[in-house]
């Protein structure tokens, strides 16, 4: 378990919890609803192997594994589910509306849902408002593409929210930082951007 | 001709191709979700234009370079540039937080370097050894030999749970089956969608668990963590190097194996030699595995150096990529008409002590240039991470799309940040899924076929007629039992 326990030379009050740091936060409960989840991901996934096709012999069945898998996986969810309720967590409604309740005012998660919301509706408008102009220029073409804006319009406002600078060096920032990328991965390595066109 | 290769090899517009390719690979590798494969691939065309020892030398130093580079971005900022970064980023980012980021860096960097020698020296002095060993592992032992980096990495990234380690292991597997099943061509869980049957790329997958999630649960945080920019020592003690020689030795022999192994790539060789690390540990040492250990930065980082010498086995005397990037090696070479395999001493006389030494010079260079990047790296890594994070957003949907250059790849990788950061919430490693994404392909391919294959024999023939099958059979249950069993204790 790693924590901010480990950055006690870290002047700021710093909160790393890496790859197994997670465990500090899953509570009895919470491990209950994901063993719920996961049984219910496993039958599916098991239901729709036994739907496919055996064009040969079993042993070569596409499904072979997918359901080796699917009922491995339910094995695991039951195991999660026990543990959780040899831990404390009951099938009790009032318990997990607790938890849900408290997942939602918990501020870090609404600030993480606020930028999911951002980054969602970036990758969207990357794709739906596809364009690319091309202005030549003396040496070369230069070329602007929504890629360019979207990002611009998303970190600026991504590094107001979290970064708090004044908004003008936020869009600066996001506009020297989005060129510089995208001319790197353009003009450099010749790869198509997304939202080209 | 030897002579004569050897000495074009050190010539200084060799050198200078080699320098540009290595600092290529490792500001590639150091860009998080950018892999070795990728930035190889997308390097061919810059190499289609060069002579062929030109091309072979900047594609070497591109592959050395990049493998390293995954190490930067994993310490200093918890994302890992390659997969095979993964037990490096759990290693040394605790230790870039308490400001020995410049340290874990240079312990990284002469693992990188020793990793790349052992490989190397094995590469010349064993080939005929090495390939018998790996064209002993057939279908089943690669299936055995895959479900065991899922087990190792799930056990490995979960602590105490490692339960929670397979689960994810095995949603990975899940996510690893859609698609067109390779054998028969079958659509798996792509529920009429064209675009399913496609499969889903690994690189997304990386990008969006660890790059998108990172970024989704650092930056909500009101007081972000940060990394002092405070770069301290750089090249580790040779005190501390001595003490983790045998360390070094072991993960290098096991790179370089599991690399000589077509498929096996090195996502299986530095979690394996990581796992077999923290087990032979001392217990005073092994205390500190998880929470910042040297020892484990230089078992992941020498082994999947040594992987670049041994993926280069099959593929120059048999003509079998040992693993993805190898394969850009064969492509690279194919472009200028050389065709590798068991006669390549005959129509290319030279060539292979050319790649030897080409290797060896691109380690000097990726040591030399990777020990010059170190401090703008920390510096520019211990920037606020409210600043910082959102910068790494474009980065990730250019590096989702360059893949297949399909917006598709965008779309799952956010979806797999999301995936991530609930995971995350929930107390599941990430790592596990990564991996099982990678190979489980590869395990079910191998399963199929090594059933197919003794259909018409009994099924304990899997164990009693394959020696190395068997081992592997009492690693993968011993892998379960010890993860339960320290699970209970």
């Amino acid at each position: 378990m790693r924590s901010g326990d480990d950055t006690s030379s870290n002047e700021k009050k710093a909160v790393f919890v890496g790859e197994e740091g997670g465990d500090r936060r899953a509570t009895p409960e919470s491990e209950l609803v994901a063993a719920c989840v996961l049984s219910v991901i496993s039958l599916v996934a098991i239901y729709f192997a036994l739907e496919l096709e055996v064009p040969a012999s079993v042993l070569t069945a596409p499904a072979l594994f997918p359901i080796i898998t699917g009922l491995g996986l339910l094995l695991m969810a039951l195991g999660l589910g026990a543990m959780a309720i040899r831990r404390g967590a009951r099938f009790q409604i009032d318990g997990l509306r607790r938890w849900a309740v408290a997942m939602g005012v918990d501020d870090e998660i609404r600030r993480g849902g606020f930028l999911i919301a951002i980054i969602a509706v970036y990758v969207l408008a990357v794709d739906w408002v596809g364009f690319d102009l091309r202005m030549p220029t003396n040496f070369f073409v230069f070329r602007f593409s929504s890629y360019e804006l979207f990002s611009i319009v998303a970190l600026s406002g991504i590094l107001r929210l979290f970064w708090r600078a004044p908004l003008r060096h936020c869009v600066l920032v996001a506009t020297l930082w989005s060129l510089a990328l995208a001319s790197v991965f353009r003009y450099g390595f010749h790869i198509l951007l997304p939202g080209s066109g | 001709m030897i002579i004569e290769n050897i000495l074009l090899a050190l010539s200084p517009y060799m050198l200078f191709v080699c320098l540009i390719g290595v600092t290529l690979g490792i500001l590639w590798g150091a860009m998080p979700g950018l892999s070795t494969t990728m930035a190889m691939a997308l390097l061919i065309g810059l190499s289609a234009g060069m002579d062929q020892y030109v091309a072979i030398m900047f594609m070497l130093g591109v592959y050395t370079g990049s493998v390293f580079g995954g190490a930067i971005s994993a310490v200093l900022i918890n994302i890992p540039g390659t997969p095979d970064a993964v037990p490096t980023m759990m290693e040394g980012h605790p230790l870039a937080l308490r400001g020995e980021g410049g340290l874990a860096l240079g312990t990284a960097i002469a693992a990188s370097f020793l990793g790349n020698w052992i490989g190397i020296l094995l590469l010349i002095a064993f080939i005929p050894v090495i390939l018998f060993f790996a064209l002993e592992f057939r279908s089943w032992e690669m299936f055995l030999l895959a479900m065991w980096g899922i087990a190792i990495c799930g056990s490995m990234s979960a602590g105490a749970h490692p339960l929670k380690g397979w689960i994810s292991g095995w949603i990975g597997l899940l996510i690893a089956f859609v698609g067109l099943d390779s054998i028969h061509g079958v659509p798996r869980y792509t529920f009429g969608s064209l675009i399913l049957e496609d499969g889903i790329s690994y690189v997304p997958i990386l990008i969006g668990l660890f790059g998108l999630s990172e970024i989704l649960r650092v930056l909500p945080q009101k007081s972000p963590y940060g990394i002092p920019a405070e770069v301290g020592r750089i090249v580790p003690p040779f005190n501390r190097l001595r003490k983790y020689a045998g360390a070094a030795i072991r993960s290098g022999l096991i790179g370089t194996v599991i690399g000589a192994i077509p498929g096996a790539g090195a996502n299986v060789a530095s979690f394996l030699s990581y796992d077999i690390g923290r087990r032979r540990a001392s217990p005073e040492e092994r205390a500190k595995w998880g929470k910042g250990s040297y020892e484990g930065i230089v078992c992941a980082e020498v082994a999947n150096n040594a992987n670049v010498g041994g993926s280069m086995l099959p593929t120059l005397t048999l003509g079998i990529p040992g693993n993805a990037a190898a394969a850009a090696i064969l492509a690279a070479l194919e472009l200028k008409n050389v065709v590798v395999g068991p006669s390549i001493e005959i129509e290319h006389p030279g060539l292979i002590y050319f790649i030897y030494i080409a290797l060896i010079v691109a380690n000097f260079l990726m040591y030399g240039m990777a020990i010059a990047l170190v401090k703008p790296c920390v510096k520019l890594f211990a920037l606020p991470r409210t600043l910082l994070m959102p910068l790494i957003i474009p980065l990730c949907v250019v590096g989702a799309f360059a893949v297949n250059q399909n917006y598709v790849d965008v779309y799952y990788m956010f979806a797999a940040g999301l995936v991530g950061y609930v995971l995350y919430r929930f107390g599941f490693p990430l790592a596990p899924m990564v991996l099982a994404v990678i190979l489980g392909p590869l395990a079910d391919e191998n399963l199929r076929r090594a059933l197919l294959v003794i259909e018409d024999e009994p099924y304990w023939t899997l164990i009693t007629d394959r020696p190395i099958g068997a081992v592997l059979v009492a690693v993968v249950v011993f892998t379960f039992y010890d993860g339960i069993f320290r699970r209970r204790g």
